[in-house]
């Protein structure tokens, strides 16, 4: 067994907002180098708090956040080249086109100007984004906005991609393509940490993943471990697949589940 | 700190942004107003009137320069350059489109006054901009921490914007009027500037990129 040193390492997170709220408590996990870690919850479970900590959008209160060996608070060039940030609200500035905002963070990333043009060229093309033309970002639909956000993630092959809901809203075939392009990053060595709703798509596509509960981590396994895993005392009977595992692990058994008038 | 090729590269962003073409409305009914107010008896100087409305023009600029877009302060956080060099590239850019945007004022103003100013006068006017923008920078970015706009409105709440910033450009120019209308002492006046540029560089540019650190970490 080969010992694989973290890109990220969380130890006992702790967020709490003004409201008194822990968002995040006490959440620990570990994501190697090549995994494409699938981070799931339910909605507030703190996926994207924790994700704005990790992209150094947010302070945390308590623990420790490395990101390449490194405190997250650490915020130098390289550390910020080496990563790419998809958030559940797309970043851009709305009143550029969506070639010129992907040539200037290729530029910003260290990219030379032709190798940047070039770049955008191709996504502009892989993301059926060349329609739009010169149009300002602020006049796309939230799928485009959400297109334009995963190419500025990966324009300058970033050695970690940090994807909060990375396929909402987007058609199925862009969404077919951008999994595709994914998974051959991460086999090339680059790390995708990814949350989504869709437990499907973890399941088929993720290498790993955590499950998020009240604002920690309450399973860690690979994907493949799944269908493994034995369902309460009963170890010949198992999960038959990631969906039921997530609703076994997170469902409040005691809360009704029906409507009394339908 | 250096200024390497990603703050050149946000100062040419920027200054693209100022001259965008959904500033053309705002910035072509200033010029007509800077028309108005050199064709008044008593008005200002021809020059001093160009920098009174070029200056307007560039509110959002000078006191708004983090969150232009709703979500500029969070994508510029993400890229590999330190809040100083986002802070001095923005901050010089603002000085550029003030320079850019006066000289196509002044077309329009000078060619329509009917004063025309005199070699004196250009002093004048250069002291003028030399006074009042590093107090301008100064107050603009501590505005642009401690109110961020995130919403902006359309061209009317844009010319509401740019009285509230002519109504600024006029209090800074206080000092200039004291030391070089009144009292006619141009080295004051240069000095005085000079300290206006030290401190902006100094403490202003590095305040706010603290503060702007600080309103992410807070957001």
């Amino acid at each position: 067994m080969t010992f694989e040193a973290p890109i990220l390492e969380i130890d006992g997170l702790v967020k709490a907002f003004d409201t008194g709220h822990r968002a995040v408590d006490g959440l620990s996990l570990r994501v190697t180098r090549g995994s494409i870690f699938g981070f799931i919850g339910l909605n507030g479970a703190g996926k994207t708090t924790t994700i704005r900590i990790i992209a150094g959008l947010l302070g945390h209160d308590a623990g420790t956040v490395k990101l390449f060996g490194r405190a997250v608070e650490v915020r130098d060039r390289e550390t910020k080249r080496a990563i790419g940030v998809v958030l559940d609200e797309p970043l851009y500035f709305d009143w550029m086109s969506a070639p010129s905002y992907l040539r200037f963070v290729g530029v910003m990333e260290g990219l030379a100007v032709d190798a940047a043009e070039q770049r955008t060229a191709e996504l502009v093309q892989f993301f059926d984004l060349a329609e739009k033309g010169d149009d300002p970002i602020g006049t796309y639909s939230t799928g485009m906005k959400k297109k334009v956000s995963l190419a500025a993630a990966v324009i300058h092959t970033p050695r970690l991609v940090i994807l909060d809901e990375p396929l909402e809203g987007i058609d199925a075939l862009a969404a077919s393509a951008i999994k595709e392009t994914l998974a051959m990053m991460a086999s090339r060595g680059t790390t995708i940490f990814v949350t989504s709703h869709v437990l499907d798509t973890v399941e088929k596509f993720c290498t790993d993943i955590a499950i998020v509960h009240r604002g920690r981590v309450v399973l860690e396994c690979r994907t493949a471990e799944i269908r493994k895993r034995a369902k309460g005392a009963l170890p010949h009977e198992t999960f038959d697949s990631l969906e039921e595992l997530f609703v076994d692990t997170v469902s409040d058994k005691t809360k009704r589940r029906h409507l009394s008038f339908l | 700190m250096t200024f390497g090729k990603q703050e050149r590269v946000i100062f040419a962003m920027d200054l693209r942004r100022c001259f965008a073409a959904d500033r053309v409305p705002v910035l072509s009914i200033l010029a007509c107003a800077g028309i108005l107010l050199v064709a008044q008896r008593g008005g200002p100087p021809p020059l001093v009137a160009v920098w009174i409305v070029a200056l307007s023009g560039l509110d959002a600029q000078f006191n708004n320069l983090l969150n232009r877009s709703p979500s500029e302060l969070e994508a510029l956080s993400l890229l590999p350059v330190s809040w100083r060099g986002i802070v001095l590239a923005k901050n010089l850019a603002t000085l550029c489109a003030a320079v850019v945007l006066s000289a196509i004022m002044s077309m329009a103003i000078l060619y329509f006054s009917p004063r025309q100013p005199d070699p004196a006068q250009f002093t004048g006017g250069g002291l003028f901009i030399w006074t009042v923008m590093f107090p301008l920078l100064m107050i603009g970015n501590l505005r642009s921490v401690q109110e961020p706009r995130k919403e902006t409105g359309g061209t009317g709440d844009a010319l509401i914007q740019a009285a509230g910033m002519a109504i600024l450009v006029l209090v800074c120019s206080l000092p200039y009027v004291v030391i070089y209308t009144l009292a006619d002492n141009i080295p004051l006046t240069i000095a005085y500037g000079a300290i206006m540029l030290i401190a902006w560089l100094v403490r202003s540019v590095r305040g706010t990129a603290a503060r702007a650190e600080r309103l992410l970490a807070s957001s």
